[in-house]
């Protein structure tokens, strides 16, 4: 069952001459269960992709839809019980003032679910943390925990799909080991279908079943992170890429132009 | 998987013993901090003992004057500070000791109504305004624009023209000239809070704009609020006391400070006492509350965290 | 490796703040040669703290300590803050994280790298011009009198970190101290960055530090790396040797690298042992 589709998709911003197209006519399927990574540099448009998934932009034109449901640009509660977001910053992401209780129990309050104590002791267990975490601030947390809190609040929904953007990027290697993994097993045990976003391709062929490389805009390559880690890649970006991120080797051009 | 990342747990096992296990308790921990921070600096501990002294003396005004403010007696007026009248008397032989005790009851009661009604108010326009941008914000910003645009001294007195003298007047009056620098910060500080992570998040969980402004940008502007409000007070207490001495303020008998520094300068040159000790009382307040405006700002504000 | 520029030992780093002593970096040694060294570590493990505490570029309140702390024939410990401005940009440079941060918005980048100039050379503002407009053709800036009249907002990440380094290398230092200075950055910008960083070493024979988090870059870059941990120095080899590191915590970092040639259902998570605080 296809979980995620985008059908030519396009969102600009500005009008007139300040008109910006972030988005040229972005095709995506995701499977029910698989795990996608969308890889591009900066400002090639992966992260806009997942926003306008998640419902944070509203004006794109194309086609959207999510369990075979279209999504309209007017969202529905149901819409963000089926999908939910994991930020890159670990820091900015947890209202500061806000204890971990308090926002866990928010979308459930939302959502007016109930058993609230129990779901929230459940989530935090499946998060590899524990009731003594529940009434702490975000900022007496490490950045790991942190992040953990943050899936945790993803979690709580029980949402079909998971976006992830760059969920380890601000996080030292170690940690990232560990976040990795649980986002494996989450995936294993809930049946959850991710879409993540990120720069790292060793993070993307780790986590991912399937690539695309975005670059301004566009998607110009679809491939098997098997094939990606195999060096199957068509197209030169894609090439440059896993060149540029595959150890930085003494054999590599050394002529740099402006 | 829970027994593979039982490391993470265990190594924060340290951390764990003193974790708080309430919300209530999470709270009071958190007030507690503050409390500390707050009576480290000296100059913060200054204001905030003045401030409680303004609470005490107001709250006991009977017990602590010695006098009645308001019953004239002649034969005793324009006495020296002594004995008898610590701060001498005026010019209707009233104990002027035991008039800026009472008067110290208006003081807090102006302080307090103008808090109350600007504090909400501002918030309410700054963070709807901030929050939902477009035309909101355009007719929001420009409302609050035309009342920063009159001086605040002359805004209030075309009030009181229009409402005519008296307290409550002049309450009102003070009240709409302070709220718009409220409604910008709390408007400045949504726009920085619009598109954090955090907000967002709960955005994409569904939450409704009144939910989000209320429960996830309020808590956030209302330290930086409170810490403008606490500044404002020392503004408020002169606006009060030059309303007063305009004579549009609180009324005769009363023993508001501006009115009786209003009344004692004719006799100035002579007794000094008339005009001094109110002077000094509205300085001391006010300069308390600029003080612990200052103290909160360290304390509070998110940024210096 | 043939001359010896920097010579540090036991260096200690204490943050004082009210009543609370952070101990930042403990007993760090090493020396820096005509060489590419570099500092590797988690955040928090005090690799930053090195860099800039060669500079001295702490608050008053932080407590510095070493054997010797020698950078050729000055004694950094010991000099004055009046010596070390002369050192600091001339003979000792710094290259930060992040371009955007480290530029001034309302000059011209072009004027901020002659200002660099200017600040220890006595030369005229033609000649400075003449001097910058050499540098950034050296670090690879096509249409240099072009670029030297933009403004910092003007130019991309990977040409304002070029614009950093032609301002730190204008006035031909002995010490490069680079903090994480492609982490901003995309990495097709980046290896060009690093080329360019490479080539002026080379060519003016400095000696860099190169502070980094990223274990994989720094095994191709550098020369040697040192590893620290919790403010020490658990480990220092060549950095060709890194695969055969043998301290648990490099292992450690090197096994849970993701990595595309090597796909594993699970990565390997660091066990942190306590023991490493005490040797």
């Amino acid at each position: 069952m296809t979980m995620i589709q985008a059908q030519s998709l396009n969102l600009s911003f500005g009008v007139g001459a300040a008109c910006n197209q972030v988005l040229h006519d972005v095709d995506l399927t995701v499977e029910d269960g698989e795990s996608f990574g969308l890889v591009g540099e900066s400002g090639s448009g992966k992260t806009t992709v997942l926003r306008c998934l998640a419902g944070q932009y509203r004006h794109w034109s194309g086609a959207l839809s999510i369990a075979g449901a279209p999504l309209q640009h007017k969202l529905s509660k149901e819409h963000f019980r089926k999908v939910q977001m994991v930020f890159q910053d670990p820091y900015g992401s947890l209202h500061p003032r806000h204890t971990i209780d308090t926002a866990l129990r928010e979308p459930l309050t939302i959502h007016g679910m109930g058993e609230r104590d129990d779901r929230i002791n459940d989530i935090l267990l499946k998060v590899g943390l524990n009731d003594s975490f529940r009434y702490r601030y975000p900022h007496q947390l490490s950045g790991g925990q942190r992040q953990r809190v943050a899936i945790a609040r993803a979690l709580i929904l029980e949402p079909r799909v998971l976006l992830l953007d760059e969920p380890t990027s601000a996080l030292d290697v170690s940690v990232q080991a560990e976040i990795l993994n649980l986002l494996a097993d989450l995936r294993q045990r809930e049946k959850l279908t991710y879409l993540m976003v990120t720069h790292d391709l060793g993070v993307v062929s780790h986590l991912c079943d399937k690539v695309a490389v975005m670059q301004q805009g566009r998607i110009v390559e679809r491939l098997d992170s098997q094939a990606l880690s195999q060096d199957l890649a068509c197209h030169d970006y894609t090439r440059m890429l896993v060149q540029a991120s595959r150890d930085f080797s003494a054999e590599s051009p050394r002529v740099a132009s402006a | 998987m829970i027994a593979n990342l039982s490391s993470t747990v265990s190594s924060d096992k340290a951390q764990a013993d003193r974790a708080p296990a309430s919300s209530v308790d999470a709270l009071y921990k958190s007030s507690l901090r503050v409390l500390r921070h707050l009576l480290r600096n000296p100059m913060t501990l200054a204001g905030l003992l003045v401030a409680l002294l303004l609470v005490v003396v107001a709250a006991f005004a009977p017990w602590i004057a010695t006098h009645d403010p308001v019953v004239q007696n002649l034969a005793n007026a324009l006495q020296a500070p002594g004995a008898a009248h610590w701060f001498g008397t005026d010019e209707y032989g009233r104990d002027i000791f035991s008039r800026l005790v009472y008067g110290s009851r208006i003081t807090l009661y102006i302080i307090t109504l103008v808090t109350v009604i600007v504090g909400p108010i501002g918030l309410f326009i700054g963070t709807v305004s901030g929050y939902f941008g477009g035309v909101v914000d355009t007719v929001f910003m420009r409302i609050t624009d035309i009342f920063i645009s009159f001086p605040s001294l002359v805004l209030a007195l075309a009030f009181i023209a229009a409402l005519g003298p008296g307290l409550e007047h002049a309450v009102v009056a003070i009240a709409l000239t302070s709220w718009p620098p409220i409604a910008r910060l709390a408007r400045a500080e949504t726009l920085s809070l619009r598109k954090a992570d955090f907000v967002v998040a709960v955005e994409l969980q569904g939450a409704s704009p009144t939910r989000i402004i209320l429960r996830h940008i309020v808590p956030m502007c209302l330290s930086s609020v409170i810490i403008r409000l606490t500044m404002n007070m020392a503004g408020i207490i002169l606006t009060a006391a030059a309303l007063g001495f305009l004579g549009l303020g609180a009324q005769a008998p009363l023993p508001e400070w501006g009115a009786m520094i209003s009344t004692g300068r004719r006799y100035m040159l002579e007794c000094w006492w008339l005009v001094a000790v109110p002077g000094a009382a509205i300085m001391l307040v006010s300069l308390a509350f600029n003080l612990l405006g200052d103290g909160l700002r360290d304390i509070l504000d998110p940024r210096s965290e | 490796m043939s001359t010896l520029k920097l010579t540090v030992d036991s260096l200690n780093v204490r943050f004082v703040n009210g009543k609370k002593e952070t101990h930042a970096v403990r007993d760090v040694s090493f020396t820096l040669g005509r060489e590419k060294l570099a500092i590797v570590g988690e955040s928090g493990s005090g690799k930053s703290t090195v860099g800039r505490s060669l500079l001295k570029l702490h608050p008053g309140s932080t407590q510095i300590t070493a054997k010797a702390l020698q950078f050729g024939d000055v004694d950094l410990l010991s000099a004055s803050e009046k010596a070390m401005q002369k050192i600091r940009g001339q003979r000792i440079s710094m290259i930060m994280q992040d371009p955007k941060y480290s530029l001034n918005p309302v000059v011209k980048v072009g004027e901020q790298i002659a200002e660099a100039y200017l600040a220890h050379h006595k030369a005229s503002r033609s000649e400075a011009r003449e001097r910058v407009l050499l540098m950034l053709e050296k670090v690879h800036i096509r249409d240099p009198g072009r670029v030297y009249n933009l403004y910092p907002h003007e130019v991309s990440g990977g040409m304002g970190q070029r614009i950093m380094i032609a301002m730190m290398v204008i006035t031909n230092p002995e010490v490069i101290i680079a903090d994480e200075p492609t982490s901003a950055l995309d990495v097709s910008v980046r290896q060009q960055v690093l080329n360019v960083l490479e080539e002026l070493v080379v060519e003016q024979q400095m000696g860099l530090i190169f502070v980094s988090h990223d274990l994989n870059l720094v095994r191709n870059y550098c020369d040697r790396v040192l590893v620290m941990y919790a403010g020490r120095v658990v480990e220092s080899l060549a950095a060709c040797d890194l695969q055969y590191a043998e301290h648990p915590y490099t292992r450690g970092l090197l096994a849970a690298l993701p990595s595309m040639d090597n796909r594993r259902p699970r990565l390997p998570v660091l066990q942190r042992d306590p023991l490493w605080l005490t040797c």
